[in-house]
């Protein structure tokens, strides 16, 4: 007769020697709760906060991708050319395949231009013996030409012309918008981080509370033969949970803000006649979410386990 | 099975607590230790489970010499020693079941294994109907009695006992006793502490006698009968 083993494999010893830590991990919480759930609720705080700014700035991109780039660009034209060398110039750039359309302005219209916004009084123009201002030539680049760097080298081409004084791009709102988000978001991105490492600390040393609590426990335990990753498991579980509940109360606080604004926000759009709707957490980003809070959870136990209990030795 | 070769051991801040052991304890023998207190039978049977390092001398467990354990292998050199302790050491937060189950759970045991095994246990040592207490609920020989449940569950084929009878009266003193010599009659190697001169000399085993460190007496294997 062939005796059954005692001993579970593989797998299944796995499976249960880890709903054991993870039974004894949730012990561990309960005993402590308004310690955990304080922990958890900072932990919540510090992935809301970046995170909320994140979806926050998501919407800004949202509500101004519809919003149409107007760049210009001005050729100041050197003021001794003759009118043909004008003239050639301008067919020249009318013959461009990056330039979508042109637009002369003379140095008198350019003063009359200059002259009615500003309402200057027409005697200190009178008293001016020359017209001072150049011609410009406002060039419309291509539609298809969007980045700022094509922009910018076609500039960079126009400036070569032997009529040209000056290139001037005018930068349009939107591009300096764009540049603002980028540093915004980074600026987030780096709080991000900081907050990630924040959640870190508080999660290692909380876990190594709790390890010096159960100091003698976990003597007792090495003395009956338990592997270090025995020992570990439990607490590694307690980092995990730790890290999901403190994910899942960043979401409920997200969620909880967007609800907030959506009204004042709707309204506000409505006035610039926009249909634009607040987004909040979708489904995707929720689940990223909790894994990263499930992540740092676990990464910041095991920081502290991995010194903790080699430290404690029979 | 475990062999002692000119050990000695002197504690960091201590004076010497063992000086120039040998002995050799075969498969299936069982021993008692014995001296006066302070003469180094904790540290003897300490030195076995690897709880502490000897500073001289080399001692061979299960074919294995401890001088050269790697530390990973320390926790199954562990499993194949049930410890008892002079104090019992048990978990104060789980109840006698999950305290005498804990061996099964390190060493993998299926769950439906493991309630049958800790339950015999438990009733080796007339604990079975306190499986749901703590351990702050027993007395002092109840809780002993427990570590002597926890140290035999998973069946390892060493048992080191420091005085496990401290704490009990005479009859169950002898009691236990009787179950250690069943465990001896089953294979398992024994080496108990104890003091208790007159219920060791009583017994017909092999008695090695401590005494300011030094191995003074060994009886050798004594006739059963
Ligand atoms: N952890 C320790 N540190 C320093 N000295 C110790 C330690 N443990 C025991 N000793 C000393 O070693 C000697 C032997 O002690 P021990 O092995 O506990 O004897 P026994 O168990 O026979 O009473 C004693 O002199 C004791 O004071
Ligand atoms: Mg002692």
């Amino acid at each position: 007769m062939v005796r059954k083993s005692p001993y579970t494999t593989g797998f299944l010893t796995y499976l249960i020697g880890h709903i054991q830590a993870l039974k004894i991990s949730l012990s561990q919480l309960k005993k402590s709760s308004l310690s955990t759930f304080i922990t958890c609720m900072v932990i919540g705080i510090s992935l809301a906060l970046p995170v909320g700014m994140m979806v926050l700035l998501k919407n800004v991109r949202v509500a101004t991708a519809g919003l149409k780039n107007t760049n210009q660009i001005s050729i100041y034209l050197k003021t001794d050319i003759s009118d043909k060398q004008r003239n050639d110039l301008l067919t020249l750039l009318n013959k461009d395949q990056s330039i979508h359309k042109t637009t002369y302005v003379s140095p008198e219209e350019g003063l009359k231009a200059f002259q009615d916004p500003l309402g200057l009084d027409k005697e200190l123009l009178a008293d001016l013996k020359e017209n001072p201002l150049p011609g410009v030539v406002v060039v419309e680049p291509e539609p298809s030409l969007k980045d700022f760097l094509q922009i910018n080298q076609l500039a960079t081409r126009l400036k070569e012309l032997p009529q040209v004084d000056q290139v001037q791009i005018d930068m349009a709102w939107l591009q300096r918008l764009n540049a603002i988000l980028i540093l915004i978001h980074r600026f987030i991105f780096a709080i991000m981080l900081l907050f990630a490492l924040g959640v870190l600390l508080i999660i290692s040393h909380t876990i190594q509370l709790i390890t010096e609590n159960y100091r003698d426990e976990i003597m007792i335990i090495k003395l009956l033969g338990a592997s270090n990753s025995f020992i570990k498991r439990p607490f590694l579980y307690s980092g995990l949970l730790y890290g999901l509940i403190g994910g899942f109360i960043g979401w409920f606080l997200i969620f909880l803000i967007i609800g907030f604004l959506r009204g004042p926000i709707e309204q506000l759009a409505l006035l610039y006649n926009s249909d634009f709707q607040l987004q909040g957490l979708n489904l995707h980003l929720s689940l990223l979410l909790l894994a990263f809070g499930g992540l740092l959870g676990y990464l910041g136990s095991w920081l502290s386990v991995c010194r903790h209990i080699k430290a404690i030795e029979p | 099975m475990i062999h002692f070769y000119k050990i000695s051991k002197r504690y960091p801040k201590g004076q010497q607590a063992l000086s120039n052991i040998s002995f050799e304890l075969k498969v299936g023998e069982m021993a008692f230790l014995t001296g006066h207190s302070g003469s180094g039978k904790s540290t003897l049977l300490k030195l076995i489970a690897f709880l502490e390092r000897p500073t001289g001398g080399e001692i061979i467990v299960h074919g294995k010499n401890l001088n050269r354990l790697k530390k990973k292998h320390i926790p199954s050199l562990r499993r194949q020693i049930g410890l008892i302790f002079q104090n019992p050491n048990l978990l104060p937060h789980r109840t006698i079941f999950d305290n005498v189950a804990l061996p099964l759970n390190i060493a993998g045991f299926r769950l439906r294994e493991t309630g049958g095994r800790v339950r015999a246990a438990l009733s080796k040592v007339g604990l079975l109907e306190k499986e749901k207490c703590y351990p702050d609920m027993l007395s002092c020989g109840e809780q002993q009695r427990v570590g002597i449940a926890r140290a035999i569950v998973a069946k390892p084929p060493i048992i080191l006992a420091d005085e496990p009878t401290g704490n009990l009266d005479p009859a169950l003193s002898r009691e236990i006793m009787k179950l250690f010599s069943e465990f001896n009659q089953a294979g398992v190697t024994l080496l108990v502490a104890s003091h208790d001169i007159a219920l060791i000399e009583s017994l017909p085993f092999r008695i090695l006698t401590l005494k300011q460190g030094q191995l003074v007496h060994d009886t050798g294997a004594r006739d059963h009968g």
